[in-house]
């Protein structure tokens, strides 16, 4: 026994690991019961999908009849010979990009400002912010203002002020698209994420701010960067998850706007190509193949996310 | 502690609402023809006739209407005299009679008298000599020779010419008898489904001798029309608008006066009349002897528990309902003893709100007092039991005893003066927004002194007068009714009115209110027009007698909802299943359908009523949602028969959606040209209808719906600017500068649609090879492109645009869309009744000469599914579905439950005829089918329409090389069309490869594989085919002829299949060239 103190972990004699594992599991029993709704859910909807998804990525699957298994196949297509891919690819990092730590920042500096306000008054103003967001779609609005129309709510104005003499096609126009869609994105960005950080600002000790007075804080930013941001910590890895995801999964938008495919595939997105393979072409082997890929890559974002957000306040 | 709690009630709020935000809801767009709307048109639409050249638009916007007409002939006698015609004289030159006319007997009440059958096309004349001059009134007796749902309808000619707008579209109804079964206690009633539901009744056109007299079909006018007949001779002609019929004793009459209430109520006391006593006469609603129309069907009412039959377990057909102008219901009923009556009604007015509904009454088909014409019923939201009134006085009826009819017909009454003048009102307003529109456009500067005053004086003056008229009105019904909120917003309109024509400064900002304005009115004068009541009982009884109780009490209507709670549970309201106890073992059919609850609900009627008691195959239908069929398929637990549509998925925000042909590829779908009789039902359509299901040869289903584009055209506007209607392109384009000068646009179509009509009108084809390639890459579709672009580049048409509502304003007078959008137009533009048609699509002229208006349609299909195990029973269902009667009934039934906006689009062309289409739209409507065509379906067809889309943007927004664009996407398409072709096994061809080339290659393959002994023996052949392999154009063809003659006649067996692929080649080489 002395030997194996070094362990952390004392290992018995007279039970296995697996008797002790059912043990403790026998005791904490009540635990168990208390996740196991939520468990069992989140394996049957999410982990299992998941799993099947890479499973299905390995063969070639038209929807109607039995998958066939083609291994790597569509793993070398997709890295190899699709072009679409790699536009694709090169907008989604437009897009997350932009929108990503643009929205983020945006999103905190925002709720920082509405921080500020008198409660009653900051219940309304959050709310305004937060509107475009619960009203679901509403983000269809902006097609009334970008439409093509020659009565569309842009077009309409410029030529009545004279800076065009026949409508503009804003979403067709493979010049505009990009920052039409890039605008929306933003508009919509304040989201949950805003409200987790309304939620952390409320919750940071108010002690800390005095105790740095006394240290020698002398502005806001100071304050900001050294007190604020790392109470935070739990909420800012959470708004940059959401924000990942969002940034990553960024496709309606713009199918709605620019229509499904946009002209030329500019600002075709990954996610508008795993529906293009899995709903238009019929070839969802394929496009589970690609949803795999963008899962590693979000994980990946992730953690670089993480890693970065350790660094705050120092 | 408040504050905490405060506290967690709003972060329970706020929790609320990020679970909401975080479950974003896709939003679906609704199908608008599943919407219910219950709004109905008045009637025909104002212009008949042909419509199709601009003279005969001149006229028909040139006709007085009846009030117009009676101030011209207000200072004329009224006839005195009864003048007959004998319809068996009719003029029988060859410009006065063009129909096909048979003179035969008929018996009509006992007598045998001369009657004259008219076709259905063409004019009939007669000679009426009367002595002297005066207004007139005409009725006669007439018999429908057909048994279609369509009514008769004929437009009336006095001395050659129409006398006023009214006498265009004369409708005569149909009686229609319902077929009722005899019950287990003798009681005649419905036929029950399985589950013990009655079912609705067949309806069978009586073929009997019914009256007509002279009036609106709109219902403005409650009294008779009269005619001025000159002394002497004078020329009647009837022309054919719709359906024949045979009329007979025809005859000139002076005009009917309707005894006086008052009076008739003196003469009975007079004569010694008195209240009957016996007991009450009750008659079921729902069980009329004959009705108007084929739409008229009893209902059943589940809110009352006093309605009678009430159950709330089944569904028992229990009301009976009347909503638009010319309906009636007649019913019978024996009298035992004279007496005066008082006639009560257990009826439901719950539409016109604010306002009452109006019925006439009619005893043995003739109006007894002028009260008993304008009978009102109340709104109301529950059931109400009345002796009927007129407003001011229960009325009473004296009734002989014996058997009598009692018809209860929907009339305007007190509201007929209303809707003339919204009528006219709305027509002189928008003549004058015209004018005014066609000065400024449809943006108006509101800075710009346009000078209205100076310009159009006339248009200012009539604004202001219109205005006044309006005020009447306001006053007239305020008096009437009381104040509503329809009143609120005539009087605004009214002051709109007013302040335009009178201050000029304010009409550009007006415009835009004028439009909208226009646009209530016009809905106003359609729902007005409704005069719904629902019946349950009419109880003719004694003015002594009580009137029963309208409704139960609130314990007993308790007790009903309870049991229908109860019964809820138990009731299957999605699997809608059929009737037929004795089908034996036989499995239903299973069909699945996403076509919305009221769809699927006249679906399922007419399953039950006509399929399965014939057939006796029981059918299971079932209502999905969209995007199921899929997944189903793939589960093994799919249908074995889909209707249309099934195979998109629905959403709008995804293009995912499949064709059948998709499924069809990965074997989801059977074949059925080889099912029996197949040929018999492929008759049933305009040929091409099979080619989106058809692959190589192997047809997957039945075309159920097609649709193709019509040109539109607003009569005023093109009237205005004289303008003739375009036939060919070259015609559009030359109106165009005329219209652009009036600030105006034509709209066409910027996509997919708008190129293939311009293709195949050249001559081109969109596949090639059979389908192995796109032919973009071909110089036709090249120019056809080029021309499409060109409109919207050079010509300036607009490529995104709304057309029903530039349509509605008039700044598009013109655009060529889906002949559906009919439907929106109609029920969206509701002030444009009369003042629009369709024609076939501009067509292009050819070097014959020859106009080609070939149109590309768009055909959804009924298909048989996998997994189907009797073939042949669901191949029956099929082929019933898509036949005649099914279409018809199905279609006719989708307008009587949701309006005029619900027409439908079969593919079925018999069907169409049987549709309420005016005789010059359905005219129209079959011009163009025959023009129309389908395209095929070929694997990786779905590719095409986003690479058209692409090179439109592009050339339009950047401004670059329409036919450049084209060409840069064609490997693109191509290449993904081979990838599918060769995930199905089908042949393909390499990218930038044609099928002439490949079995050229192929050919040359087989000759280099011969032995080098016979390389040396046929050494002058192959080297011919290598030279004529060098050749372009139909020297290739030629010279690659002889070298297939060469080859067979030197050696069949050794160059065989080298000859086959050179014959293909050759095929394929005269495919792409252009006769």
């Amino acid at each position: 026994m002395s030997k194996k103190t070094e362990n952390k972990v004392v290992s018995r004699k007279d039970v296995t690991k697996a008797q002790w594992t059912l043990h403790m599991m026998n005791k904490n029993k009540i635990g168990y019961f208390m996740i196991a709704p939520f468990m069992i859910l989140f394996l049957i909807f999410t982990v299992i999908p998941v799993v099947l998804s890479l499973i299905l990525s390995f063969t070639s699957f038209n929807m109607i009849e039995f998958p066939k298994f083609i291994f790597m196949q569509n793993y070398i297509t997709l890295f190899l010979e699709d072009e679409l891919f790699i536009g694709a690819l090169k907008y989604t990092m437009i897009f997350a990009i932009i929108i990503g730590p643009v929205s983020y920042v945006m999103s905190f500096i925002v709720a920082w400002f509405i921080n500020e306000l008198p409660p009653k008054i900051r219940a309304v103003v959050t709310l305004i912010f937060y509107a475009p967001s619960i009203a679901g779609n509403a983000y269809v609005i902006w097609t009334t203002f970008f439409s093509g129309d020659r009565y569309g709510w842009l077009n309409a104005w410029l030529m009545k002020l004279g800076f065009i003499s026949e409508p503009v096609l804003w979403t067709r126009n493979t010049k505009y698209m990009v920052p039409i869609c890039i605008i929306v994105a933003l508009w919509m960005s304040l989201g949950v994420s805003f409200l987790s950080f309304i939620a952390g600002l409320q919750g940071v000790n108010r002690s800390l701010y005095e105790a740095g007075a006394i240290d020698g804080i002398t502005n806001r930013w100071q304050e900001v960067w050294y007190i604020t941001l790392p109470s935070m910590k739990p909420q800012l890895m959470f708004g940059a998850v959401m924000s990942i995801t969002g940034a990553f999964g960024f496709g309606d938008v713009v199918s709605s706007l620019c229509g499904n495919p946009p002209t030329d595939y500019v600002g075709y997105t990954v996610t508008h190509h795993i529906n293009e393979y899995g709903s238009v072409r019929w070839e969802v082997g394929y496009s589970a193949a690609l949803s795999f890929l963008m899962f590693l890559i979000m994980i990946g974002a992730n953690l670089l996310v993480n890693k970065m957000l350790q660094k705050v306040g120092q | 502690m408040s504050n905490t709690k405060g506290r967690r009630l709003l972060s329970l709020f706020l929790a609320a609402l990020i679970m909401a935000g975080s479950m974003s809801v896709t939003v679906q767009a609704d199908d608008p023809t599943d919407t219910a709307v219950l709004a109905t048109a008045p009637g025909p639409e104002e212009s008949d006739g042909t419509g199709m050249s601009l003279q005969n638009i001149k006229d028909i916007l040139a006709t007085v209407t009846y009030e117009q007409y009676l101030e011209q002939h207000k200072d004329d006698p009224l006839g005195k005299t009864e003048v007959q015609v004998d319809v068996s004289a009719y003029e029988t030159d060859a410009e006065s009679t063009t129909a096909e006319v048979e003179v035969v007997d008929a018996t009509i009440n006992g007598k045998t008298v001369k009657s004259l059958n008219v076709g259905e096309k063409g004019i009939v004349t007669f000679k009426v000599n009367v002595p002297a001059a005066g207004m007139y009134s005409m009725s006669y007796m007439y018999r429908p020779t057909t048994g279609k749902t369509t009514s008769v309808e004929r437009t009336l000619y006095i001395n050659g010419k129409v006398p006023f707008k009214e006498a265009r579209g004369l409708i005569m109804k149909k009686a229609w008898e319902p077929a009722y079964t005899e019950q287990e206690d003798g009681a005649m009633r419905f036929d029950k489904d399985l589950n013990g539901n009655e079912i609705r009744p067949r309806l069978n056109a009586k073929e009997e001798w019914l009256e007509y007299v002279l009036n609106d079909a709109n219902g403005y006018y409650n009294d008779p029309l009269l005619v001025y007949l000159e002394a002497g001779e004078n020329t009647v002609t009837f022309e054919a608008v719709r359906e024949p019929f045979a009329i007979a004793e025809l005859k000139f009459i002076p005009q009917e006066t309707t005894p006086k209430y008052e009076d008739l109520l003196k003469e009975w006391e007079s004569k010694g009349y008195k209240n009957a006593e016996c007991e009450p006469i009750h008659i079921d609603a729902e069980l009329p002897a004959f009705v108007s129309d084929y739409s008229i069907y009893p209902i059943n009412d589940k809110t009352s528990a006093k309605t009678e039959p009430q159950s709330a377990k089944y569904t028992l057909l229990n009301t009976q309902e009347l909503s638009e102008i010319g309906q009636w219901m007649e019913y019978d009923f024996t009298v035992e003893e004279s007496g005066i009556y008082s006639i009560v009604l257990r009826y439901r007015q719950n539409t016109n709100e604010g306002t009452y509904s109006s019925q006439k009454i009619l005893i043995d088909g003739k109006v007894p007092h002028d009260a008993a014409a304008n009978v009102k019923f109340e709104y109301s939201d529950s059931w109400e039991t009345d002796r009927i009134s007129d407003g001011e006085n229960e009325l009473k009826f004296y009734l002989e005893k014996g058997d009598h009819t009692l018809r209860i017909a929907t009339t305007l009454g007190d509201m007929a003066y209303v809707l003339r003048e919204l009528s006219a009102i709305q027509s002189s307003v928008n003549t004058d927004y015209l004018e005014i529109l066609r000065l400024t456009g449809a943006s108006p500067d509101e800075y710009t002194d346009y000078g209205f005053f100076r310009v159009m004086p006339d248009t200012m003056k009539d604004l202001r007068d219109q205005s006044d008229r309006l005020y009447e009105i306001v006053d007239y019904m305020e008096e009437m009714n009381g104040k509503s909120d329809l009143l609120t917003t005539l009087e605004s309109i009214a002051d709109l009115l007013h302040d335009t024509g009178t201050d000029e400064d304010e009409v550009a900002s007006n415009l835009e209110g004028l439009k909208s304005d226009l646009g209530t009115i016009g809905t106003y004068v359609l729902e007005l027009s409704a005069q719904p009541l629902s019946i349950d009982y009419i109880s003719i009884q004694s003015p002594d007698d009580k009137v029963p109780k309208a409704d139960a009490n609130f314990f007993q209507n308790l007790w009903h909802e309870i049991l229908q709670f109860f019964y809820s549970f138990f009731i299957d309201y999605n699997a809608l299943n059929s009737i037929e106890a004795d089908v034996g073992d036989i499995e239903p059919v299973e069909v699945w359908t996403t076509a919305g609850r009221d769809k699927t609900q006249i679906i399922k009627n007419l399953v039950d009523s006509k399929f399965t008691p014939v057939s006796n195959i029981p059918i299971n239908l079932k209502l999905v949602s969209g995007g199921t069929l899929l997944p189903a398929i793939l589960a093994g637990i799919g249908p074995d028969v889909a209707l249309e549509g099934m195979t998109s998925t629905g959403s709008t925000i995804t293009t995912a959606s499949g064709t059948i042909i998709d499924y069809a590829i990965r074997g989801a779908v059977l074949e059925v040209q080889d099912m029996p009789g197949f040929a018999e039902v492929a008759s049933r359509f305009n040929p091409t209808s099979f080619n989106p299901v058809d692959l190589y040869g192997r047809i997957y289903g039945v075309p159920v719906s097609q649709s193709w584009n019509m040109m539109f055209y607003r009569t005023d506007v093109l009237n205005n600017l004289n303008i003739e209607i375009p036939k060919t392109w070259d015609d559009l384009l030359a109106c165009i500068p005329v219209l652009q000068f009036n600030n105006m646009e034509v709209g066409l179509s910027a996509s997919l649609s708008g190129f293939t009509t311009f293709m195949y009108q050249m001559g081109g084809e969109f596949w090639a090879d059979d389908g192995m390639r796109i032919n973009f890459d071909d110089n036709i579709a090249l120019e056809a492109f080029e021309k499409l672009v060109n409109m919207f580049t050079q010509y300036s048409m607009p490529l995104s645009y709304d057309a029903s509502n530039r349509f509605r304003t008039g700044e598009l007078p013109l655009f060529v869309g889906d002949y559906l959008s009919y439907n929106s137009i109609v029920i969206f533009a509701t002030e444009l009744a009369g003042l629009w048609e369709f024609s076939p699509t501009p067509g292009t002229v050819q070097d014959d000469g020859s106009i080609d208006t070939t149109s590309i349609g768009a055909s959804d299909a009924i298909c048989m599914l996998r997994g189907c195990e009797d073939k042949l029973s669901a191949w029956e269902f099929m082929k019933w579905y898509t036949d005649t009667d099914y279409q018809v009934e199905y279609s006719n039934e989708l307008v009587t439950l949701l309006g005029e906006a619900a027409k439908n689009n079969p593919a079925n062309l018999a069907a169409i005829e049987q549709l309420s289409w005016t005789e010059s739209e359905y005219e129209a409507l079959m011009e163009q089918s025959e023009n129309v065509i389908c395209l095929y379906q070929y694997p990786g067809a779905y590719f095409v329409q986003r690479y058209v889309d692409f090179a439109i943007s592009n050339a339009y927004s950047l401004g670059t090389d329409p036919v450049e664009e084209l060409l840069g996407y064609v490997s693109t398409i191509n290449k993904e069309i081979s990838r599918k072709r060769e995930e199905f096994g089908l042949e393909t061809l390499e990218v930038g490869q044609t099928l002439a080339d490949k079995r050229a290659g192929q050919a040359q393959e087989e000759l280099k594989a011969l032995s080098a002994a016979d390389k040396e023996t046929y050494k002058e052949q192959i080297k011919a085919l290598d030279t004529a392999l060098k050749l372009a154009g139909d020297a290739k063809i030629d010279a690659l002829n002889v070298c297939i003659e060469n080859f067979s006649k030197a050696d069949e067996k050794l160059f065989g299949t080298a000859v086959g692929y050179l014959q293909e080649a050759v095929t394929a080489l005269e495919s792409y060239r252009h006769s």
